[in-house]
């Protein structure tokens, strides 16, 4: 009997053919997004209609798509004080994206270290460093933020410090848990038997090797970081107005949610897409380099 | 009359656990000639690849640690030596290469660049000079097209090709002593051959002394001068190849040999021995071989067997020779 018959053999080989990069939705859109904020994020003051802290009375609560009597439009309307919502959410982007990216490098490097030493050099160091970071992972984040904006008072650099100060605590962890496997691998060994030192063998052999689930981490982290900052600003512990933090401009318009949504919904749906961005780009990405999933 | 490159003396490797002390290397005493293979022959978890660690000093500390022994490497006692000192030994006067090809080489970088590494690290060369010597060394392993292989990555050779890396790096230094841990375990039986083929003419180039840790009398038989028979972290017996395929006096080593199959003698099960090793946490008083031998007397479960010299350069623990 002939089987070949039964095989759709070129509907099987069009589906085990990998699709093209550029055809991947989940990696083009969230790229594109990102891409979109960094962009807003860099260039905001050049692209923004109008400052961020114009105060217009004459011109509040004015719905999307208004313009003023003196011919000014509002694309997406006006605050409680008229500002400008989308130059708002624009200069947002700048406070937003900066903290991200100034709070994963801070967070990210101090748990990398932490975790490689843990991992590689075992016994007391790791024990000692592993129970810090359980006290670290033991305390909610929001609550040491609040205490930290009530000592130091609420402002861009507390926001960073009360984000960073426990927020390396998950990357130790998981790098100490690579870092320990990978010091048991034979080629770790083969670098000490060439006369590496242990500082030669962790930033030569171990790093490299976990750059891959700390990639992975970073991209996941992004939504998380603007999340937390953006509920630090909205219970009034994050940046203080007027400056436009997404997080703030979400409380700010939260008195005037049933008659003006604008205000709120823009930043909200902001912070929205730029979280479910860097969850979707941290999914493709593991999914593409994680080992185990790419050998299926 | 040759040198003696590698002298061992009463060397002993405990590993501290919570459950107890495991004597892994019970003092043991030996020594490699220059130019020399030499075999290290016993079954699983008899401390053979712990010997050799400790010989690095590269026992997994705290856990396992040299309790006591000298290690005289052309008569410079490597135990005396600061960690400093001993990293600048370790690839450029003694190597390893260890048993599995897939696990030991670094996924991440080129041929080339690891073993560039060791050169770099010993030998403190120019650019052009290091890529010089890494394919000296590539050459020396008998790989070929060592110029497109330096750009390789370790996934895209094969497992016969990834040893001989692994020998490469191994040597690229040019070290006077080479101690390869079950090399030709993980290779497959023609590959096994050419490897052992490859040390020998490595050896003649080089003068390179090897220590082989195997448990494959094949390999001994092969390749080495003289060996010596582990088990339960003692040698039993040292003598040259010839003598102890010829006349084994250790009842251990007499048993091992009975259990290698041959081409020569067809039909019958092949004869094992009978019990487990002992627990290297609680060792039997007297000989450590006593609960398996065949030919066991009283004073063996009493009194550990002095090592004595039956004939030239032949050694053996055992009661029964004395």
């Amino acid at each position: 009997m002939d089987t070949t018959k039964f095989i759709d053999f070129d509907k099987l080989e069009r589906r085990a053919r990998p699709k093209r990069i550029f055809f991947q939705l989940t990696f083009i859109i969230p790229v594109v997004v990102l891409f979109v904020v960094v962009i807003l994020a860099i260039f905001g003051p050049l692209l923004a209609p109008y400052p961020y802290d114009q105060i217009n009375m004459s011109a509040r609560l004015l719905p999307p798509f208004s313009t003023e009597d003196g011919g000014a439009s509002h694309l997406l309307g006006t605050d409680h004080m008229g500002r400008d919502v989308l130059s708002r959410v624009i200069y947002g982007a700048q406070i937003s994206i900066s903290i991200a990216v100034l709070v994963i490098f801070i967070t990210a490097s101090i748990g990398t270290v932490v975790g490689i030493i843990a991992g590689y050099m075992g016994g007391r160091t790791d024990a000692f460093l592993m129970r810090i970071t359980d006290i670290s992972l033991a305390f909610p984040p929001i609550l040491i933020a609040i205490l930290l904006a009530a000592t130091l008072g609420p402002g861009y650099w507390t926001v960073i410090i009360a984000l960073s100060f426990l927020g390396w605590a998950p990357y130790a962890r998981l790098i100490r848990g690579e870092a320990l496997r990978l010091s048991e691998a034979d080629f770790v060994a083969q670098a000490r038997i060439i006369g590496a030192s242990p500082i030669r063998v962790m930033i030569r052999h171990i790093f490299p090797n976990i750059i891959n689930p700390l990639i992975i981490m970073i991209t996941l982290a992004v939504g998380m970081i603007i999340l937390t900052e953006a509920v630090l600003s909205y219970i009034g512990a994050g940046i203080p107005p007027p400056s436009p933090s997404w997080g703030a401009m979400v409380e700010e318009g939260r008195p005037y949610i049933d008659s003006s949504w604008w205000i709120s919904f823009f930043p909200g749906a902001a912070i929205g897409l730029v979280v479910m961005a860097g969850n979707f780009l941290g999914d493709w990405l593991r999914d593409k380099l994680d080992p185990r999933l790419r050998q299926i | 009359m040759s040198k003696v490159l590698l002298q061992v003396e009463d060397l002993r490797s405990y590993f501290f656990t919570r459950k107890g002390v495991v004597k892994a290397v019970d003092g043991i005493s030996f020594h490699v000639d220059e130019g020399e293979s030499f075999g290290l022959v016993g079954e699983s978890g008899c401390g053979k690849t712990v010997t050799g660690l400790s010989i690095l000093r590269l026992l997994p500390e705290p856990a396992g640690q040299i309790v006591s022994g000298e290690i005289l490497l052309d008569g410079k006692n490597l135990m005396e030596l600061d960690k400093k000192e001993m990293r600048r030994y370790r690839g450029s006067e003694i190597s390893m290469i260890l048993q599995d090809p897939m696990t030991s080489l670094n996924p991440v970088y080129t041929i080339g660049d690891q073993i560039a590494e060791t050169v770099k690290l010993h030998q403190g060369l120019r650019d052009e000079k290091v890529t010089e010597e890494v394919i000296s060394a590539l050459r020396l392993l008998k790989i070929p097209s060592p110029e497109v292989i330096l750009g390789n990555y370790p996934f895209q050779l094969s497992g016969g090709m990834r040893q001989r890396v692994v020998g490469a790096i191994a040597m690229s230094c040019h070290p006077r002593l080479l101690i390869a841990d079950e090399p030709t375990t993980a290779l497959d039986a023609t590959i096994q051959a050419q490897y052992l083929a490859l040390f020998k003419d490595v050896q003649k180039e080089t003068g390179v002394s090897i220590i082989f840790i195997t448990h494959d009398f094949g390999v001994v038989a092969n390749i080495c001068n003289r060996v010596a028979v582990m088990y339960a972290g003692k040698i039993l017996e040292t003598a040259t190849t010839r003598e102890i395929f010829k006349d084994p006096k250790h009842p251990y080593t007499s048993a091992l040999m009975q259990s290698v199959p041959r081409l020569d003698k067809k039909g019958g099960r092949l004869y094992s021995i009978k019990g487990q090793p002992p627990s290297l946490r609680g060792l039997p008083s007297g000989c450590r071989f006593a609960p398996r031998c065949p030919v066991v007397k009283p004073v063996c479960r009493e009194e550990e067997p002095p090592e004595v010299e039956i004939s030239k350069g032949h050694f053996v623990s055992c009661w029964k020779v004395k």
